[in-house]
């Protein structure tokens, strides 16, 4: 009785694998089951990603799971409605003129920052018109997203010029780069007077640290 | 069972008792520092919490952790990996006719990848002179628009490129001659941190200013 004891407790602390509700330990320790570690959790060894994995997944960490916060989860964009970041192609038509003046997207800037590429112009061009009395002006073309009123909005048009035509003119396609402000970090707007030159030196540094 | 061999059981029970409550539990030493510490690998078959980590303030010197196919966990070395989450490529095109690009294959597969164009700029080729404008072929009272931009082509399954005028072409300060075309692609790893949303086909009605609602689920 004695001896078993003893070789219990040796086993425990000295011996090779141990297993938790398991007979057949598949590595030095081996838990069927949940792990909870109350404070921090160090790996002496971590092996790197190798150049010939794919399809790996980042792993995050629920801070409102049970039994207690932690829990360790698989970031599976598939299964997320949005991802830190979310792509999409939007088709604009049947547009006044060649004018989205203001169109409220109503994606949150507290949870998205919204950006532009691929951008097309699809159809009739703008005419030009005169502008003090002497030049052609080609007007200004603006393509952006813009805060306003906490979400995010539209805006694509030549500010001065229009189509001959107002009804299908012009249609645009854009995609839309989504993402997620608790991934993608909005840092406070940097203004910066120039004076009057050309030149300039960014007034603030974004704070990156 | 004698008195000596109770105290025995006594001071066994309190020894496990101790080491269950109180001490440090190693695994492959004698001497643990921590109140588990396994020299050697460790497995969950279910879930691992981590109640209190600790956070991480800064960027450069930390690793995010990953999770592979076989379910190990290493760290993600961007140099190492076959792909970043984001990637970053300058694509130029060289001697280019006025007319610009129609199709262009990429290469990068549609299954994994989801490219645009995130910027870019024309020059002359041969001078790269940066003086190239539009002309359009409804004469010189219009400003004709243009479109640079990554498609799907479901024949091949890869992005393509296209760059080109509306109704015209792109000259330089010499008419004759052809353009070289330079454009940022930002390359981004599908079922990573990055997904693909469906198209949306928005009707504007002709109205300029309004309020279009999010897509489902943002």
């Amino acid at each position: 009785m004695k001896a078993t004891l003893l070789l219990f407790i040796i086993s425990a602390s000295c011996l090779a694998q141990v297993g938790i509700g398991t007979t057949s330990p598949e590595a030095d320790l081996h838990v069927i089951g949940d792990i909870i570690v109350q404070d921090e959790l160090e790996l002496g060894t971590l092996p790197s990603v190798t150049s010939t994995d794919e399809d790996f997944k980042l792993l995050t960490r629920q801070t409102n799971s049970t039994p207690v916060n932690g829990e360790i989860t698989r970031l599976d964009v598939d299964q997320l409605t949005v991802a830190p970041i979310n792509v999409f192609k939007y088709y604009f038509y049947n547009i006044n003129y060649d004018n989205i003046e203001d169109l409220n997207l109503s994606f949150e800037t507290s949870k998205y920052i919204v950006g532009i590429a691929d951008f097309r112009y699809i159809g009739d061009p703008v005419n030009k018109v005169v502008v003090n009395n002497a030049d052609d002006s080609i007007g200004a073309f603006v393509v952006r997203t813009f805060q306003s009123g906490g979400t995010w909005h539209l805006e694509i048009r030549n500010r001065y010029l229009n189509t001959s035509n107002k009804n299908n003119a012009v249609n645009y396609e854009v995609t839309f780069i989504v993402y997620d402000t608790s991934f993608y970090r909005q840092l406070p707007t940097i203004t910066t007077n120039l004076n009057g030159s050309n030149n300039g030196t960014a007034s603030a540094i974004p704070d990156l640290y | 069972m004698k008195t000596s061999q109770l105290q025995i059981w006594v001071f066994l029970l309190a020894q496990i008792t101790h080491i269950s409550l109180f001490a440090q539990v190693g695994i492959n030493t004698d001497t643990p520092q921590a109140s588990l510490d396994v020299v050697g690998s460790g497995k969950a078959e279910n879930k691992l919490y981590l109640e209190n980590p600790g956070n991480s303030d800064v960027i450069r010197g930390s690793k995010l952790i990953i999770e592979k196919t076989d379910k190990s966990i290493v760290q993600y070395d961007i140099d190492v990996s076959k792909y970043g989450p984001i990637n970053y490529a300058e694509f130029v095109f060289k001697n280019t006719p006025k007319a610009g690009i129609t199709d262009y294959d990429t290469k990068i597969n549609t299954s994994d990848y989801t490219v645009s164009v995130q910027g870019y700029y024309f020059v002359e080729n041969g001078s790269n002179s940066t003086n190239v404008h539009i002309v359009s072929t409804n004469g010189d009272s219009v400003v004709e628009g243009f479109q640079v931009y990554a498609y799907k082509n479901t024949t091949t399954n890869t992005w393509f490129i296209r760059c080109l005028v509306n109704h015209g072409y792109f000259e330089a300060a010499n008419t004759s001659a052809n353009l070289d075309i330079y454009m940022n692609l930002i390359i981004y790893r599908q079922c990573f941190i990055a997904k693909e949303v469906a198209n949306y086909y928005i009707n504007m009605n002709r109205i300029q200013i309004g309020t279009l609602p999010k897509p489902p689920g943002f």
